[in-house]
Formats: C-alpha cells, structure tokens, sequence
C-alpha cells in the first residue's frame, strides 16, 4: 500500500509539524536564560583566554600572535615548573588533610551527641566565610610578632618557624588556611551521604555480628566512598585555582616558595602586566583540572559498571 | 514445655510515651509465631526488642532460658529479615551471604560450603555474582532470607518480609517461606499486618492492639473463637458481622432484640443476662438462605468465582453474607437469612470481650 501525503493522514501530519517543533523547543527555551547567563560569564572569558593566551598583549588588547610562545614562558621562565610544583604539595596537601578531617567530623555530628546542631553551624562556618578574611584571620593567627600559635607554642618553649621568611613554614601554613576553609565542603558532603545509609542496613549488620569497627570499614565507608571521592575532586579544583590564601598570607614568598601556577597566573597576569602569559597559564590550570575531572568521571562510570 | 523465647512482663518506653505494656509470652523451639496487628500496635517494636535494637525499658527476655536484655544483637544468635531487604549494595550476592560468616571468624572452607549449600536451597545459586541493584525485588527477598539462614541461627526474625513484593509473588513467596520453615524448624517469629499472612503461616498467632496482646491462639482459635471483638474483626476476611442489641430471654431462651425489634436467638452457652448490652458475631459465611429466616434485601453482589458475596442489611445494620453456592438472585431482591447458633459469637457491648464461643 502506498501512503500519499495529501491524504486525511498527511494532512494530519503536516499541521502537526511547527506544534511538534514548538514541544521540541520549549526545553530549551526553558533553559536559554541560564544559558547565555552562563554562557556570557564563563565561556566567554575562556574563549578569550584561550585567543589571548597565543597573543603577546600586555593589555586586555591583543597584540600581535605569538603561537605558544606564552605558554613557554609560563612554564618555562620565572621558575614556572617550580610553580606546578608548589601547586601539587599545595593541593596535596589540602587534599591529604581536609578529606580525613572532613570524614571524621561528619562521622562525629552523624552521632547522637550533645548540640549537634550547634556544632554543624559552627563547623561549616569556615565555609561560608570569605577565602579573604579567612586568609587574614590564619595570617594573623600564625603572624610570628604578635600571632596566637607562635605564642601559644612559645609558652612551652617552642619556637615556631617563622612563615614569613622559612619556605617549609610558609608552605604548611598555607596548606593549614586551605584546610580550615575547605574542610566543611568535605563534612557537609559525607555528612548528606551518612544520613542516607538506611538504618536497616546498620542494623543488619549489627545483627550480622559485625563489629563496630567492621560495620564502618565494611560498611559505612565503602556506602559513603563515591560522595568523599567527589569531595576530594572539588577540593582538588578549587585548592589548584586558589589564589586568596596564599595571596594574602605570603604573596607567593618567600622567593617563590608558595607561588603555585594560580598565583603565578595573577602576578604575571596584574603584576607584570604579562596578560598573555597569564592567560596561558590559566589555560593550563583549565586543561589540568579538565583532564582530572575527566579521569575521576571515567573511575566513577567503571565502578558503576561493575 | 522447652522454650526458645521467653518474654516477661516487657515494656517499652519512649520517653514518657509507654508503647509496649508488659507483654508476657512464651515461644517454643521450632514454633512459627507470627505477631500481627494494625499499625502503631506495637509488633515490630517487639520484634526490635527481641533482636537486640530496642532497649528493654523493663521486664525480661530470655532466649535459650538465656537473659538477652543486655547482650549485644551480635551475640544473641538470631537472624533478621527486614522489610526493605537490607541488602549491602556494594556487595555482590556472594559476599552478602558471607558478611555474617566472616564477622564470626569461619574458615574459608565452611564459608564457601554454607553458602553453597544455602544458595542451593534458595535457587540463588546463578546470583551469586550480581550486586542487589540487578536483582528482582523476589530475589533480593530471597538473598535477605539466605543472608538469614546460612548462619543457622537460634532465631528467625522477619519484619513484614513480603509487605513490599506484589501480592501474587507475595502468595508464592508465603508458602516458600511456610516450606522452608518446616525444612529447617528454626523458631521463627514473623511480623506482618496482614491477617492473611498471619492465617496462614502461623503455628500460633499473637494479636496485638496498642501494646497489649489482645490473643494468643492456633489461627483456628482466633478465627472460631475470638476472644473480643476487636481480635473478630481484625481475623478474617470479608469482616465477621457485628448485631448491637440487648439479650432477652424468651420460651427458647436467650436472643439478642435490636433496636428494630429483631430477634436472633443466641447460643446456649451464651453466659448473658437478661438486657445486657450485648453484640451477636457471624462470620459472612455462617449465614445461610433460609424460608423461615430473617428478611434481608440484597444491595449488591459481589461474584468472586469460588464464592458470592452478598451485601444488605438486616434492619439498619450492615450483613455480609458469604455463599459457596452460584445462587441465581437479584439485587433488589429480599431473602430469608438463618444461622447455626453453635457458630455464633456473643461479646458484651460494654468490654467488648467474649461471653461464649461457637463450636
């Protein structure tokens, strides 16, 4: 049998047409606002990062093409692999200590204990603080003429490195800054994961015989593993792209001993006024986080898989 | 008599709220309890506390002749089967199985025997590698059941196993477990709602109202004998017929006249007094046609394929009236309606307890 379209049928069919392109459109429709907001924010800007970063421009005006000439002299001048190092330890760092801190809080506030509530607000302060005043708070707190910590440490005949002119000091005080401010993110994330574990499975593992320190390894840990993996990726990306911190409290110092590749993007950037070679280098730290990021996503989708 | 279980006076509070009041019951080895009741009566807070994750506000349990009130459910020797399953999702069915295994320390041999030998009786064996996620909710039934058994407990605990299956999977899933219990005649203490359930897999039922056990019995006895009006009720299905009225007593004896004036003559043993509130219990399918009967005008009728159900009234009051017969009648059309007085229940208005029994 052969259908024409001119019969009842494709008439049917061809007034339908613009009201299925209309259902079709409406979603996105729907989301172009937040698209071209975003958009218009972030893509922009990274588009025109990436046009600057093969220009050599001294301004927000493009100069004349360079090909990766930009990129040489991040890495390469300046001490630039010196700066990817800083920011490995620095992320490292950060990482190292604010996941196991994060984790043993929420398996703390996860408990019955006394003003529980009282201690969620109090430990997610931090995170709700500016990375600027948090930054100015540790700097004070750590500063060796009048800081809290070099005095308190001092009490009991300690002296305490000073993390303005030792290297090893100002790193670790640094890494202490991120810690304290990305912790809470770790907390609040597990935290949500910990309140899902149903009860039932807890209890059925009581009843299995497990013991308290098995039904966490065995059980609690491996249900709340995913959710502290995405934690330890976002605060990877956000320790790699931080700048406030170490801005503040050691301007990179001492000698380049905190310059990480984020802050070596701002001095390069708005200090020598070298935007395309800023511009490369942010780039890189876009291109290394993407490429984490994607690694994590690919490890996440074989366990699921599994 | 041996007892595998042995509650005493147990209470439980929370806070000031007393949801358990002193409930005191003996079960015995290889006996399959099911305690059933509507919602909030208290069943599976029971249940919790016989397993170790309630505390005892007072009162005694004893497993074994053994006091438990203060063991760890680690060490009790009992098994859970919980509503939701309870699965350990990142586990494969294998190591499910093997999770209370290794918490008690077995050689890998005994293990991997105990597992082989329980996925064998449950049919899991083709399962043993997938994770709960890719498991039908019958067979993560099942898991939960072998994760249970392959322990070899003292006790069977279920709480409401099968609420979540679909009811003709529930149905086949009602007799698996029934069989395996008999295959393995460890004490089992089951929890449902549901008095089909309860009917039919239990060796005696306790029926629970707010906390207190309002019977215990063979699912016969609370079904024939029905110690209150409440137990008549909730057991059986359609409902047992409830006819308000006083006793009085004429030439043949005892009746019950409703308000209408309607006299239905009560059982012999009927331990009434003359104008005494009273309620007359008939199960649908103790009533019958009848030329002298009562008149009652049939509303509508429900023709379930094994039986008729009938619904109308006598007076003002609510009859359901059960036939095995395909009776070839009418809505609309008014009947005489008898009984057999043996089957019979009477309950006084006032406590709603029994005042006899049919049979």
């Amino acid at each position: 049998m052969v259908v024409s379209g001119t019969g009842e049928l494709g008439d049917m069919m061809m007034l339908d047409r613009p009201r299925r392109w209309r259902a079709s459109a409406f979603p996105y429709m729907m989301f172009a606002p937040a698209f071209i907001l975003i958009a218009g924010v972030s893509f922009v800007p990274i588009g025109y990062a990436l046009v600057q970063s093969v220009f050599r421009s001294s301004t927000l005006e493009l100069g004349h093409y360079v090909g990766l000439r930009n990129y040489n002299d991040f890495f390469f001048t300046r001490d630039g692999i010196g700066s990817l190092e800083n920011s490995l330890i620095f992320v490292a760092g950060t990482v190292a200590l604010a996941v196991p801190l994060g984790v043993a809080l929420a398996l703390v506030l996860n408990r019955p204990i006394p003003f529980r509530s009282f201690f969620r607000v109090i430990l997610i302060l931090p995170w709700l603080v500016s990375n600027l005043v948090g930054a100015l708070l540790w700097a004070w707190i750590g500063n060796p003429q009048y800081g809290l910590v070099p005095y308190l440490l001092s009490t009991f005949g300690i002296v305490m490195p000073n993390i303005i002119t030792d290297p090893a000091a100002a790193m670790t005080s640094v890494i202490v800054a991120s810690v304290w401010a990305s912790t809470p993110l770790v907390m609040v994330f597990v935290l949500a994961a910990l309140q899902s574990i149903p009860s039932d499975i807890t209890e059925a593992a009581r009843i299995d015989g497990a013991s308290g320190w098995r039904r966490f390894w065995r059980i609690t840990l491996p249900m709340v593993r995913n959710t502290t993996m995405m934690a330890l990726v976002l605060t990877s990306l956000h320790a790699f792209k931080s700048v406030e911190i170490i801005l503040v409290m050691t301007g990179g110092g001492p000698n380049g001993a905190t310059e990480t590749m984020a802050t070596k993007v701002f001095h390069e950037a708005f200090t020598l006024l070298r935007i395309g070679v800023g511009s490369a280098g942010a780039v890189a730290i876009f291109v290394l986080n993407l490429m984490f990021t994607m690694a994590f996503v690919r490890v996440l989708r074989t366990e699921h898989g599994a | 008599m041996a007892v595998a279980v042995s509650l005493r006076q147990v209470r439980k509070l929370f806070g000031a709220t007393e949801v358990i009041h002193g409930v005191s019951l003996d079960i015995a080895p290889g006996e399959f309890v099911v305690l059933v009741g509507p919602s909030g009566c208290g069943k599976s807070t029971l249940l919790r506390m016989i397993a170790g994750l309630e505390d005892v506000s007072s009162g005694e349990i004893r497993i074994d002749g053994a006091p438990v009130n203060n063991i760890d459910p680690a060490d009790r020797d009992i098994a859970m089967v919980f509503q939701s399953y309870a699965l350990y999702p990142h586990m494969t069915v294998r190591e499910n199985l093997a999770f209370g295994l290794n918490a008690r320390g077995f050689d890998a041999a005994t293990k991997a025997q105990k597992i082989a030998s329980t996925a064998a009786l449950l049919g899991l064996e083709a399962l043993l590698d997938r994770y709960p996620r890719n498991l039908s909710g019958g067979q993560q039934q099942r898991v939960a059941m072998g994760r249970a058994m392959v322990r070899n407990p003292r006790v069977f605990l279920f709480d409401e196993p099968l609420s979540n299956l679909d009811a003709k999977l529930r149905a086949q899933m009602r007799v698996e477990v029934k069989a395996l219990h008999k295959r393995l005649k460890t004490t089992a203490i089951y929890v449902t709602h549901d008095q089909i359930e309860a009917m039919t897999m239990a060796d005696r039922i306790v029926l629970m109202r707010g906390g207190h056990i309002e019977q215990i019995g063979t699912p016969l006895e609370l079904y024939d004998r029905p110690a209150s009006t409440f137990v008549a009720q909730f057991i059986g299905s359609p409902t047992m017929n409830m006819l308000h009225g006083k006793a009085k007593l004429n030439k043949a004896g005892f009746v019950l006249e409703t308000e209408e004036g309607m006299h239905f003559p009560l059982p012999p043993n009927a331990n009434v007094q003359a104008d005494q509130p009273i309620i007359l219990g008939l199960r649908p399918e103790h009533l019958s046609m009848s030329d002298g009967g009562m008149p009652y005008t049939i509303d509508l009728i429900e023709p379930l394929g094994r039986e008729i159900l009938l619904y109308g009234v006598f007076g003002r009051t609510p009859i359901c009236v059960a036939s095995g017969h395909r009776l070839a009648i009418e809505t609309g059309t008014t009947v005489g309606l008898g009984y057999d007085v043996r089957n019979a229940c009477v309950f006084d208005c006032v406590s709603e307890r029994s005042l006899c029994h049919g049979r």
